[in-house]
C-alpha cells in the first residue's frame, strides 16, 4: 500500500515540476501595481472615492463611510450614482468583502474599460480595515 | 447480484474519478488562480500554498486514474477520502471565520458556496466508502 502512495506522490510531483517549468501562469506573490492595502490608503491622497463592489444587500448592512455601491449584478443601474459622486480629479478605490474576493477586480476593470477612468485601484484587505 | 454490485461499483468509481480528474484538469493550467484561492484561506504559509498550487491538480488527476485501476483502487480510495476530509475542514474553517472566498474546488468559481461544497465532499466520501464495501473480498463459509 505504501508503495502505491509513493508512486502516486512521485507521479504527481513530476507532473507538478513539469507544470512549474512550462506553465506561464506562475503564481504571483505580493500585490499588483493597482492593488492597495489598508496601510497604503493615504498614499492615494484625500480626493478619494470609495466604491463598494458588494451586493446592495451587503452594502446596506454596512460600508465604508462615503462609499458608493457599484455591484457586478447592478452595474448598469448603479453607474449613474457612481458618476454623480465621481469627479475626474478623484482616485477610485474599489473594495469587496475581503482580500480574496474578485468582484472589486471586475468592477475596477469595467470602470477602466467601459468608462475610461484610469485612476482606479483595488483594495486588497478586509473592508473593515479601511482607515482614511 | 454480483453483476449488479460490479455495475454499481464501477458507476461510483467513474463518478468519483471523474470529479477528481475534472477538478484537477480545471486547475492545472492556472496555478496562479489556484494559488490565490489557497492563499485566501489564510491558513497556509506562502511556500505551502505555492507548492500546493502546483502539486494538488496533478495529484487529483493521478488519484482519479488510480481509482479506475484494479491494483490502485484501495490507495485511490484512501487518498480521495482523505483529500475530501481535508477540504471539508478547510471550507468549514473559512465558513466559520466568515471569509467570502472561492473554495477553489474547480478553478475559478463563485464565492461563499460553502454548504454546497461541504455536501459535495461528504457525498464523495460516502461514494468512496460505498466502493470499498462493494469491492470487499467475499468471506466464504466452508462449514
Amino acid at each position: 500500500m505504501l508503495k502505491k502512495f509513493i508512486i502516486m506522490a512521485a507521479v504527481s510531483a513530476c507532473a507538478a515540476f513539469g507544470n512549474f517549468m512550462i506553465n506561464p501562469n506562475a503564481p504571483r506573490i505580493g500585490l499588483l501595481e493597482d492593488e492597495i492595502e489598508a496601510t497604503q490608503i493615504q498614499s492615494l491622497g484625500k480626493n478619494l472615492l470609495a466604491v463598494d463592489a458588494r451586493s446592495p444587500a451587503e452594502f446596506e448592512k454596512g460600508h465604508v463611510e462615503g462609499a458608493v455601491n457599484l455591484s457586478e449584478a447592478s452595474f448598469d443601474s448603479q453607474l449613474g450614482g457612481f458618476l454623480d459622486a465621481w469627479t475626474p480629479d478623484m482616485a477610485v478605490l474599489v473594495y469587496c468583502s475581503s482580500s480574496g474576493c474578485n468582484s472589486s477586480r471586475h468592477i475596477a476593470d469595467r470602470l477602466r474599460n467601459e468608462c475610461g477612468i484610469e485612476n482606479v485601484y483595488i483594495f486588497k484587505d478586509d473592508w473593515t480595515k479601511w482607515k482614511r | 447480484m454480483e453483476t449488479l454490485k460490479t455495475v454499481i461499483s464501477w458507476l461510483l468509481r467513474i463518478i468519483l474519478a471523474g470529479v477528481l480528474i475534472y477538478a484537477g484538469c480545471a486547475k492545472i493550467a492556472r496555478p496562479d488562480e489556484f494559488f490565490a484561492d489557497i492563499s485566501n484561506y489564510r491558513v497556509f504559509p506562502v511556500w505551502t500554498a505555492y507548492a500546493a498550487a502546483y502539486f494538488m491538480p496533478p495529484f487529483e488527476i493521478v488519484v482519479g486514474i488510480f481509482l479506475l485501476t484494479r491494483r490502485g483502487l484501495d490507495a485511490g480510495l484512501i487518498a480521495s477520502a482523505a483529500m475530501m476530509a481535508v477540504f471539508i475542514i478547510l471550507i468549514s474553517s473559512a465558513w466559520a471565520r466568515g471569509l467570502d472566498i472561492s473554495c477553489g474546488c474547480f478553478g475559478n468559481g463563485g464565492t461563499g458556496q460553502y454548504f454546497e461544497a461541504i455536501v459535495r465532499d461528504l457525498a464523495l466520501i460516502l461514494c468512496a466508502a460505498a466502493i470499498h464495501v462493494l469491492n470487499k473480498p467475499h468471506k466464504k463459509s466452508y462449514e
